[in-house]
């Protein structure tokens, strides 16, 4: 007999969940596209939160320091290596004299430590993440831009145990021009390698040189910095043309492209610098592009006066990031009411789901809005409206027609209505009629795993609409299939990783909803702030008088040299 | 978790315990299946064929099922075409087990419980199982009955594609090649009697003072637990219920009034559905549990099946205390109710509503090469009736009881049709006879399974396959996994968090911790303290090396996996010397490739993300690295490039993995820096993983070539492992290394070999080693002059600012330890500098002898030189900061 608290055989055990409820970040898979394949392809080598510069020349210093010092090449030595000098460089960024405000990694945890503590200030470590802020935002940018040979890369027959930077010029410039920038310093000198807390004058002495708003200053660690983001990099094949982009899904009748490899080598190089040097010309036309993101959605969807066919090419790129992300917030609108009435609806039947045509009835009963539209109105007679400004929605002054493009968006953002959603869809699809520049083509045709494109959205709207539809076909048509057959899909691959994020669910002949976060969910992030912070730090940009952004010389020539 | 009578409660999770990539068999019985639930998650987790799959489901439920997935046949896909599912109806009752088997490997595994196949039943739900597993007598004798019940009920269907598909689950199920003990079975089906009749067999005559309940649906008026009152005889009956308990409370409370029985009532709460049935029975010091599928209904309980349900149960017997404590659900607290309180049950009939009288009943239909259906009916077809799936209809053949399209239809849902389209009978999924042959063939799993480094070739070898093993079940390097958070997978809005990193390294660690093959951690790592039984992945992994022993040796102890070694098996073509079966010369092409593979492995082990994944993990690959190469040893003395690896190959690869996990005792390996408990680490390691590792250190040091230079080199390594008891010279270790070596090792030989390579001493040769290591231009032991109160002195050269610079205290440490002595005095040959050191004392330094004062520390304490020496430190911070500019 088994004493008292032993489980021997034969005893029941209760049984415990393994799958955790969760609301999800990519309900419906469109996020997906703008993070894993239209941005990557687009700005590759720049990540959203690379955003400072200076942290290349800064880590490629403290792998050269870390192996110069002939420190244990293993991970976890490096680790704690980076994650205490990241400590070190954050708290002079913090205390930079220049009063600059930038934000350095593991901020939140040195303003905590901070306040609790007057200077000298105790050591620690940037972030609890393994390798810390390198770990997280630039080690992956650092390898592709060639500069840092990661753990694993193969040195003749044997893999490298730990990351090292490349024995390459451009590699040995960015830590040489930054250890010359901090050299002088009694932090380099005396206290880096200590663990005695640091006085605040140390900190700031460092800072007043080191600091991330410093690039400026030392302009051959600025122009390392630039050669090392937009300069060849020595183990690329030699640049090739861009392929050519593909036709537009619905001229070829085949699916839409999404699965090619990102850009690499000489190709991505040349991506990045036609991409930033786009990001300049906005600047002249659109100084808030580099504060404002509405302002940055609606200058790439507007972009005129192009420099060459590069140029050209290049916006159109951006333009069908933009039409794509006008798809998703629309098609949320109808996402985040559909589930919303659903689960109303369930509970209004004792918790039992809905029958397919019960669910059909519910999608096709979203027309209240705003803006109220009639459910037997023929969708071909809403298009018309919305071309003769007859309709439009709340928020919006005046008609559609004259509305940009974002400011549409946003109305449907704030409406979070089916009917706005509905009309900004069929607002966009009026937009692009016709529409077959090769740079829209080429970003505008990017599907993710789990949805199509937008332009084979917007063809297969044109299909829709000749069928002449009444407005409730119509949402139910985009429900139908951009939503349910998308969701449960998507939510099924989840549970492979024991998450449950399921808004509903098909079970036993019934759709049963489910009370797990029926809001919207947001656009993907499109590298406005990367763009932005980036092109500042190496001077291609500058504020005015008025604190307007100004292209300054060198950004007038990086243009030139991109576009001609 | 713990309760309120002190009683550790283990939980279970069948999700991960059942549904594993590597199963071969995966064999359900059922109430009900959530058929999209199945399909789409289930079934993947299930992995690649081969596979046999089965699903046995009460037939009137899944009628209902099937009629109501007519709107969304895009979720049967899998139905009858990767799997089998069959329904089944013995007489009148319900059929209503619950029981999931799976095969992996050489390993069954059994669950009894009270879950359906449903996302409540086996995971969400407040639900009981009881879990089995071959190789032990309880388990085996429970496996047992269970394929002698289900060949009954596969009788009982009458299906020939579902037997074919049993004899082949038979062909996988464990087949023990010793002859060992198989315990009294515990698990009871009511195929020849009813439940209670064998529970009061059990429980005989005993006075019994407590019967406790617990169950979701009763009889309407309690008559059956009531019978089971009048047969018992309680002092006490404890009734668990919920609101949702049905049956009629006020009838209940009367039939048990007569019994003579005090009755006690608890609710659950908080209140929510409770599908577990439990029944436990108290008399005396002896307590017997019964749990699984039976509710407290006469179906369920006192009729045989047939004319009640199909039911399974498993009756243990177990301590009064436990038995109590079990009634109790975690996270759940029970409060006393008055037994008036339960005249507000009642009792809930939906489930007995009575299903649409059809004319016919379909049991089964297959796809023909054609694209006609063959369909088999229960009764003789009438002519006239036509087949249909969602679009169309197609006349029939009728011969009999089977009949056949006249043409080709698409299905796979399928039912019969009048002429004007009144549906004539229930739904079937028609089978498609090819698909599922070919998911039961044994076939390569992915072909994308294998590390980066390796050729599909490459897997036809041991070292290949043990690569593809560990690839694929453990993580052996986080950097494959990792996701990089700077991708960018953040919204528009949360771009703004600047500074919030903790969001970053929250998604890595979520991530990783999610990894699959985190679950093999707890395979390997669980077993009881003083357990010595082989972990399930090792046994995997020889498995994939074509090692196939008996695990258990004729007195019924387990093998360790030495022991297993020394055994030549009977079915291994790779072992050296054998003439028949691979030829190793052609495996020798993997010889770089593994190398660098396991160079990579090793090298990942200091990943700090690795814990993430499962705080013992190191341990754990470890484990299997020294699994491999005690496998690989006896093969590397054969002559030629006829090796995977060789003798060398396997001194640097071993070096590589216990040097970052013993480390040099300075502090500066894994075990030194994990939050585990000593204890723990202590038992885990104990056994089979000490063996290895003294076994692989005696090879490193082994007499032969380059004799000295290994020792030098593996002092630190060597003597952190003594520090930590990691040494074991017993019988075995001595037996497979003779066998390795081929020349006698006695055991206390093997002890004393490594001992005296602790107090080995070669000054020269240990410095050129210390220098290179530390990337020192020159070092030698210098020598003392008299009355100097150090012991030890360095002359280096190389080093310029000795108060900024890493590498001293590294080789103050380092010093320490070869000469175990304390103080050093460190001399700068080439830059004049001078520094001594010793505990107590404080530190001197000269920055040029000849020039200026001896600059003083306060006095260093002990370990402090070490703990800078870990945290690669320099000797400025004994200091003060004036003294440390260059």
């Amino acid at each position: 007999m088994p004493a008292a608290g032993e489980m021997s055989s034969g005893f029941p055990r209760w049984l415990a969940p393994s799958i955790d409820v969760k609301e999800g970040r990519d309900p419906l898979g469109l996020q997906t596209t703008t993070q894993d394949r239209l941005t990557p392809r687009l700005l590759p080598g720049i990540l959203e939160l690379s955003r400072q510069a200076r942290y290349l020349s800064f880590h490629s210093f403290l792998l050269d320091r870390y192996r110069s010092l002939g420190m244990p090449a293993e991970g976890t030595s490096l680790s704690t290596f980076i994650k205490r000098r990241e400590w070190e460089y954050g708290l002079a960024v913090l205390k930079c004299p220049h009063n600059c405000k930038t934000i350095p990694v593991g901020a939140n945890a040195l303003r905590a430590m901070m306040a609790k503590h007057e200077p000298p200030y105790p050591r620690g470590e940037s972030v609890e993440s393994p390798f810390g802020g390198y770990g997280l935002y630039y080690r992956s940018p650092m390898a592709e831009l060639g500069i840092v040979a990661r753990t694993g890369t193969m040195l003749g027959d044997a893999p490298i145990p730990v990351d090292v930077l490349y024995d390459t010029d451009r590699a040995r410039a960015l830590a040489n021009t930054f250890r010359t920038a901090v050299s002088g310093t009694q932090y380099v000198k005396t206290w880096m390698l200590t663990s005695d807390p640091i006085p605040l004058d140390v900190l700031v002495e460092y800072a007043r040189v080191g600091c991330l708003c410093q690039l400026s200053a030392h302009p051959a660690e600025r122009d390392a910095v630039h050669e090392a983001l937009f300069g060849e990099n020595p183990f690329d094949v030699p640049a090739a043309q861009i392929a050519e982009p593909p036709l537009l899904t619905s001229q070829l009748g085949g699916d839409a492209v999404g699965d090619e490899p990102l850009p690499s080598g000489g190709v991505a190089v040349t991506q990045r610098r036609r991409s930033v040097a786009h990001f300049l010309t906005l600047i002249e036309s659109t100084p808030a592009v580099v504060d404002d993101v509405s302002a940055f959605r609606e200058a790439l969807w507007s972009s005129t006066g192009f420099r060459s066919g590069e140029h050209e090419h290049v916006s159109g790129e951006w333009a069908g990031l933009i039409g794509k992300d006008v798809w998703q917030d629309a098609l949320c609108s109808m996402w985040a009411e559909f589930c919303a009435a659903g689960l109303s609806a369930t509970r209004a039947n004792g918790g039992v789901g809905l029958t397919l045509d019960e669910t059909k009835a519910l999608a096709q009963s979203l027309v209240a809005g705003p803006p109220l539209l009639s459910s037997s109105m023929a969708t071909t007679e809403l298009v018309a409206a919305i071309a003769a400004g007859t309709i439009s929605l709340p928020g919006i002054e005046g008609s559609l027609v004259s509305a940009s493009l974002d400011a549409v968006r946003s109305a449907t953002v704030s409406a979070n209505t089916a009917t706005s959603g509905l009309i900004t869809i069929l607002d966009l699809h009026r937009r692009t009629l016709g529409r077959a520049d090769a740079g829209w083509v080429s970003t505008a045709s990017v599907r993710s795993a789990w949805q199509p494109s937008v332009a084979e959205v917007l063809a297969r709207t044109t299909v829709h609409l000749a069928e002449e539809p009444t407005v409730a076909d119509s949402l139910w048509w985009f429900i139908q299939r951009f939503v349910i057959a998308v969701h449960e899909r998507i939510a099924y691959s989840k549970l492979q990783q024991r998450e449950h994020t399921f808004r509903f669910r098909w079970e036993e002949g019934r759709f049963q909803f489910y009370n797990n976060g029926v809001g919207r969910f947001p656009l993907a992030a499109i590298r406005d702030e990367p763009l932005s912070s980036i092109t500042w730090n190496l001077d291609l940009w500058a504020r005015g008088p008025d604190g307007r952004a100004e292209l300054t010389e060198r950004g007038r020539a990086f243009i030139t040299e991109t576009f001609g | 978790m713990s309760d309120e009578y002190g009683t550790i409660r283990p939980v279970i999770k069948p999700i991960l315990d059942l549904f594993r990539s590597d199963c071969v068999a995966f064999w359900a019985t059922t109430y009900n299946v959530d058929l999209a639930f199945f399909n789409e998650y289930l079934l993947r987790r299930l992995g690649d064929p081969p596979l046999n799959a089965v699903v046995l489901a009460d037939q009137r439920r899944l009628d209902r099922s099937l009629e109501a997935a007519t709107d969304r046949q895009d979720l049967l896909a899998p139905v009858n075409s990767r799997w089998l599912l069959r329904s089944v109806q013995l007489g009148a009752g319900r059929f209503h087990p619950k029981s999931y088997l799976t095969v992996n490997g050489r390993t069954a595994k059994l669950i009894v419980g009270s879950g359906n196949l449903s996302t409540n039943g086996i995971d969400a739900g407040r639900e009981t199982f009881v879990a089995f597993q071959s190789g032990t007598p309880d388990g085996d004798a429970a496996i047992l009955t269970w394929r002698a019940w289900v060949r009954r009920l596969v009788g009982t269907v009458d299906d020939t594609r579902l037997a074919e598909r049993f004899a082949d689950l038979e062909t996988r199920l464990p087949q023990s090649t010793v002859p060992h003990v198989i315990g009294d079975t515990m698990l009871f089906h009511n195929l020849d009697a009813p439940i209670g009749k064998q529970l009061f067999d059990m429980v005989g005559s005993a006075d019994v003072d407590e019967l406790i309940v617990a169950a979701p649906f009763y009889d309407e008026h309690g008559e059956a637990l009531g019978a089971l009152v009048d047969r018992l005889r309680p002092n006490t009956v404890r009734l668990y219920t919920t609101s949702s308990t049905s049956v009629d409370g006020s009838a209940l409370v009367s039939r048990l009034d007569g019994s003579g029985a005090q009755v006690e009532a608890f609710a659950y709460v908080p209140d929510g559905f409770t599908h577990a049935k439990l029944v436990g029975v108290i008399a005396g010091e002896r307590a017997w549990i019964m749990s699984g599928s039976a509710n407290l209904s006469h179906a369920a309980l006192t009729a045989r099946a047939g004319p009640g349900n199909v039911e399974l149960v498993v009756v243990a017997q177990h301590d009064p205390r436990s038995v109590r404590a079990v009634f109790v659900p975690p996270d759940v607290r029970v409060e006393a109710r008055p037994l008036a309180s339960l005249a507000s049950l009642n009792y809930d009939s939906a489930d007995a509503a009575a299903d649409p009288e059809r004319p016919h009943r379909l049991l089964r239909g297959a796809f023909l090469h054609d694209g006609r259906i063959q369909i088999t009916a229960k009764n003789v077809l009438a002519v006239s009736v036509l087949l249909a799936d969602h679009g169309n209809s197609q006349p029939l053949s009728v011969e009999g009881e089977t009949a056949t399209t006249a043409g080709p239809l698409a299905g796979p849902l399928v039912h019969l049709v009048d002429a004007d389209g009144t549906t004539l009978s229930n739904c079937i999924v028609v089978d498609d006879p090819a698909g599922l042959a070919r998911v039961l063939q044994s076939g390569a799993r992915s072909e994308n399974g294998r590390p980066s480094e390796l050729t599909m070739a490459d897997l036809n070898t041991p070292l290949g396959r043990a690569l593809e093993y560990m690839h694929n079940n453990m993580v052996m390097d986080v950097a494959e996994r990792a996701p990089t958070a700077g991708t960018g997978a953040l919204g528009a809005d949360e771009t703004t968090i600047a500074g919030d990193d903790s969001l970053w390294a929250r998604l890595e660690r979520e991530t990783l911790a999610r990894d699959p093959r985190a679950g093999s951690y707890a395979r390997l790592l669980s077993r009881a303290q003083g357990t010595l039984a082989l972990a399930e992945p090792i046994i995997e992994l020889l498995d994939a090396m074509r090692h196939r022993v008996p695990l258990i040796d004729s007195t019924g102890n387990t093998r360790t996996t030495l022991q297993l070694l020394v055994i030549k098996p009977n079915d291994d073509p790779d072992a050296p010397g054998t003439g028949g079966g691979h030829q190793w010369s052609e495996t020798a092409r993997i010889r770089v490739r593994g190398r660098n593979v396991i160079r990579r492995y090793a090298a990942a082990q200091t990943d700090p993300r690795l814990v993430w994944i499962d705080p013992l993990a190191p341990l754990g690959n470890l484990d299997m690295a020294a699994t491999v190469f005690v496998k690989m040893w006896p093969h590397a003395f054969v002559v030629g490039p006829t090796v995977e690896l060789t003798a060398d190959d396997l001194d640097d690869l071993w070096g590589r993995w216990i040097r970052p996990f013993v480390g040099t005792g300075n502090g500066d390996g894994w075990l030194d820096r994990t939050d585990v408990p000593t204890e723990r680490l202590t038992a885990l390691m104990a056994g089979d993983f000490v063996e290895k590792v003294t076994a692989l250190c005696w090879l490193a040091i082994r007499p032969g070539k380059d004799h000295r230079e290994r020792i030098v080199a593996w002092q630190p390594a060597l003597r952190a492992l003594y520090d930590r008891g990691l040494f074991d010279d017993n019988e075995t270790v001595a037996e497979y290394l003779c066998m390795v070596t081929g020349r006698v090792v006695p055991a206390k030989q093997v002890g004393t070999d490594l001992l005296a390579s602790l107090s080995f001493i070669d000054d020269e040769l240990w410095c050129q080693q210390i220098a290179a290591q530390l990337g020192v231009g020159h070092l030698e032991l210098g020598v003392l002059s008299a009355g100097q109160s150090v012991s030890v002195r360095l002359d280096i050269r190389g080093i310029d600012d000795p108060l900024n610079d890493p590498r001293l205290p590294q080789l103050v440490v380092a010093t320490r330890q070869y000469r175990r002595t304390d103080p050093v005095a460190l001399y700068a040959a080439d830059h004049g500098w001078r520094v001594v050191l010793a505990t107590g004392e404080p530190a001197a330094y000269l920055a040029r002898f000849g020039h200026g004062e001896v600059v003083d520390s306060l006095p260093v304490m002990a370990g402090v030189i070490e703990r800078i020496a870990a945290a690669n430190g320099v000797l400025g911070d004994l200091f003060p900061a004036a003294v440390r500019v260059a």
